[in-house]
């Protein structure tokens, strides 16, 4: 057992015990605080079905009380909390300005290093441009909300500086939860580190799971939440060294900057964000994008998505620490199913965006999601991390053992079953043996046939089910035998996908790649512009050969000229088949049909001479 | 410049790099192709009828020149041969199909001869014999790993 503390503790001590280290990246303007200043500092408004916003307490005037007030609502409504007013340009202005002097003072401005734009090639970078007309369209956060929200923030944090988090423990299934759950103002992604969205207000989540052991808890597995992983894939073993940091028995966690999302290990993430497409589009392109990876064997099989936009979430670790024994320690502050600001209020606790896909959205509380649903992490913490089917260590040997005594009986009564039912086969095998030449009863004999053949698949079956329970039972006496032996196995092996940081190498270009990759798009769309007005009449032509030099270009500082040539040569050597067999389909046909006729004599001749 | 991946793969060693067939097939192509340049381009130099013909001959005469090395480095497997011969065939395929779908004046042997270029040097094998493409490695790990996470 490892790190155990008794079970009898109070929840208060059990998380403390088990509280995680949270590093954040440099430039991070939020850091997770209590609820209770932020209401105050909110307003509260609901949408109506019909479009229209309606303010229902004003900023100043909101209390945790206030907030779970009941208040009846048309179908459709939505509640939600504002943390920034609307701006006017002169306050956006001066909000823009004064965040940019807090930084400075602070110490803490952003660099995203050489090579962000680089990343993604002249393709993902056109989706990126188009991505970011799409806000155009889409609801979302106005520009200056994130500077005005951080200046809200620091001012709150002057008065409150405390860090907290809302801890929860729960017991199902013999495990104990402790979860910890991270509330901040504001999700600044996309407008202070280049990444996918901005919404007011964010919950981030880490999940301990213990087990009881000899009168003491002791941690097992610990997961971190995460948008882009589901189930087993989103915990890892707390032996697991190689991928869980542990700093006296407190694991480490590594918030991306901006996006608060966690992380095992500290580096820079490619996220891949599919572009709003219809579902059709997409489809075709997804067919196209396999032909061309598993069919022509170009590009890497394992990047499916070919309508991607690659950003990066940089969960460096190199700014503020936070947890025990660093820089910042943390606040508690225990919640349960009875806490009432997060089982009563189901509305969202930012901006409303209205945007369709949610991104700029604010999220719900710890208990709901965005509709207002019971958010699965809160009600089946141990589904949530694939833990649902998993016994804690101590049962795990009970549970081996029950399993094979199960199988065990299972498996005589398959052999009862094998031996009478094989015995009455063999008598109908006779009887219809003794019918043969007998042409009058030939009915009888079909119909013996037919239900001889029934009942042979009944054994067959049988005797299949006996045989892959062999096997199953080999496996949980290998297992048992472990267990006992103190191996604990891969502590991965429940691992099917899981985020790593990329590279070093796959993410610093020069800063002419850099710059190129600034200028590109702006450069290809001025070039067509001025295509367009200096020569109308060939301008697809001349489009055609200004984009491909712009893709060779492009392949040449980012140290991709080889594979792109050979991916452009075989698109075009594709195109050039369709048009070679379009006009000269008569003589393909016939040299088609005479390399099938020599081929089929030549096999004929040799199976002749033999 | 600082690149942030190597495009050249080490290639098998020279003693053990056997010749794919695609290969030998494309290096009697750009042989061909480097042949027929040269004597054009030399034909034209010696009418020597004019200044503009004159140039012409001399780069196709050139071309051929160009073709001729990259025919020997493909038989001796060299990268740039690959590199040289993929390039080629890209810049005479996208002015042939240019010539086709906006000029109308295609010549379609050309495309033909490029097209098959391309396709000969395209297998996998063919590009690991120029250390174009490493060996695939047989995945042992469980564990497949995918690229981050949103936020």
């Amino acid at each position: 057992m490892q790190n155990g503390i008794p079970a009898s503790s109070a929840d208060l001590e059990i998380l403390r015990a088990f509280e995680p280290i949270v590093r954040y990246t440099k430039g991070e303007r939020f850091y997770p605080m209590d609820v209770e200043p932020y209401v105050r500092a909110s307003s509260l408004w609901v949408h109506a079905p019909d479009g229209a916003e309606q303010e229902l307490v004003a900023e100043g005037q909101l209390t945790l009380d206030r907030l779970v007030e009941p208040r009846d609502a048309p179908f459709g409504s939505i509640f939600y909390l504002r943390f920034v007013h609307p701006l006017d340009l002169q306050e956006s202005a001066r909000a823009l300005a004064s965040a940019r002097q807090l930084d400075k003072r602070q110490h803490s401005e952003f660099r995203a290093g050489v090579g962000r734009l680089t990343r993604g090639g002249l393709l993902p970078r056109i989706g990126d441009g188009l991505f970011s007309l799409s806000l155009l369209l889409r609801g979302n956060v106005p520009g200056a909300t994130a500077a005005f929200a951080a200046l809200k923030y620091a001012k709150i944090r002057e008065h409150e500086g405390r860090l907290v988090y809302q801890g929860r423990v729960v017991r199902q299934s013999s495990w104990t939860i402790c979860q910890y759950w991270f509330f901040f103002a504001y999700n600044p992604w996309r407008s202070g580190f280049h990444g996918v969205n901005d919404h007011e207000s964010d919950w981030e989540m880490v999940t301990v799971y213990l087990y009881e052991e000899d009168g003491a808890l002791a941690p097992e597995w610990v997961a971190y939440a995460s948008h882009d992983f589901h189930g087993a894939d989103l915990r890892r073993r707390w032996d697991d060294r190689e991928e869980l940091e542990l700093v006296d028995g407190h694991p480490v966690v590594y918030a991306g900057a901006g996006s608060h999302a966690s992380y095992f290990r500290r580096g820079e993430y490619q996220a891949e964000v599919a572009l709003p497409v219809p579902r059709r589009a997409r489809k075709a392109a997804e067919a196209l994008s396999g032909f061309w990876h598993t069919r022509l064997g170009q590009g890497d099989a394992h990047s499916k998505q070919p309508l991607r936009i690659p950003f990066i979430d940089f969960a460096r670790g190199d700014g503020l620490s936070v947890g025990p024994g660093q820089q910042h320690e943390w606040t508690p502050n225990v919640i349960d199913d009875t806490t009432s600001w997060a089982r009563e209020y189901r509305g969202l606790w930012g901006l409303y965006a209205r945007d369709p896909i949610s991104g700029e959205n604010a999220p719900a509380g710890p208990m709901y999601e965005r509709d207002g649903s019971p958010r699965p992490s809160w009600f089946d913490p141990l589904g949530f991390a694939g833990l649902d089917r998993v016994p804690t260590p101590p049962r795990e040997i009970d549970a081996l053992e029950g399993e094979c005594v199960r199988l065990e009986s299972r498996q005589q009564e398959l052999g009862e079953a094998i031996e009478r039912r094989t015995a009455d086969l063999q008598e109908l095998g006779v009887r219809l043996q003794s019918m043969q030449g007998s042409p009058h009863l030939a009915p009888e004999a079909g119909a013996l046939e037919t239900e001889v053949d029934v009942r042979a698949a009944e054994v067959r079956s049988l005797r299949r089910e006996r045989s892959e329970n062999d096997a199953v039972l080999e496996g949980l006496r290998l297992r048992i035998e472990r267990r006992r032996a103190g191996e604990v196995g891969d502590p991965r092996a429940h691992i099917k996908h899981a985020a790593a940081p990329v590279p070093e190498s796959k993410m610093r270009f020069d800063h002419a790649a850099e710059l190129w990759a600034s200028i590109s798009v702006s450069l290809l769309l001025i070039g067509l512009a001025v295509l367009i007005l200096a020569a109308p009449g060939n301008v697809w032509a001349e489009t055609i050969v200004l984009v491909l030099a712009f893709v060779v270009g492009e392949s040449v500082l980012r140290g991709t000229f080889v594979r792109t040539v050979n991916r452009l040569a075989v698109l075009a050597a594709l195109v050039a088949v369709v048009v070679l067999f379009v006009q000269f389909w008569k003589l393909t046909l016939v040299a088609l049909l005479a390399a099938l006729a020599a081929f089929l004599l030549y096999q004929r001749l040799r199976e002749l001479r033999a | 410049m600082a690149r942030p991946e190597d495009e050249r793969v080490e290639s098998a060693p020279r003693r053990t790099r056997r010749r794919p067939v695609p290969v030998e097939l494309a290096a009697v192509l750009a042989l061909g192709v480097g042949a027929y340049q040269l004597f054009h381009g030399i034909e034209a130099v010696l009418e020597n009828e004019s200044s503009s013909q004159f140039a012409e001959g001399a780069v196709d005469a050139a071309l051929g020149v160009l073709a001729l090395g990259i025919a020997v480095a493909i038989f001796r497997l060299r990268h740039w041969g690959w590199v040289a011969f993929m390039t080629w065939a890209l810049i005479g395929l996208t002015h042939q199909l240019l010539r086709h779908f906006f000029y109308n004046d295609p010549d379609y042997l050309s495309m033909a001869l490029d097209t098959l270029v391309v396709f000969a040097l395209t297998p996998l094998d063919v590009q690991l014999a120029f250390g174009i493409r490493a060996q695939p490695l047989v995945v042992l790990e469980h564990a497949e790993r995918d690229s981050g996470e949103l936020g």
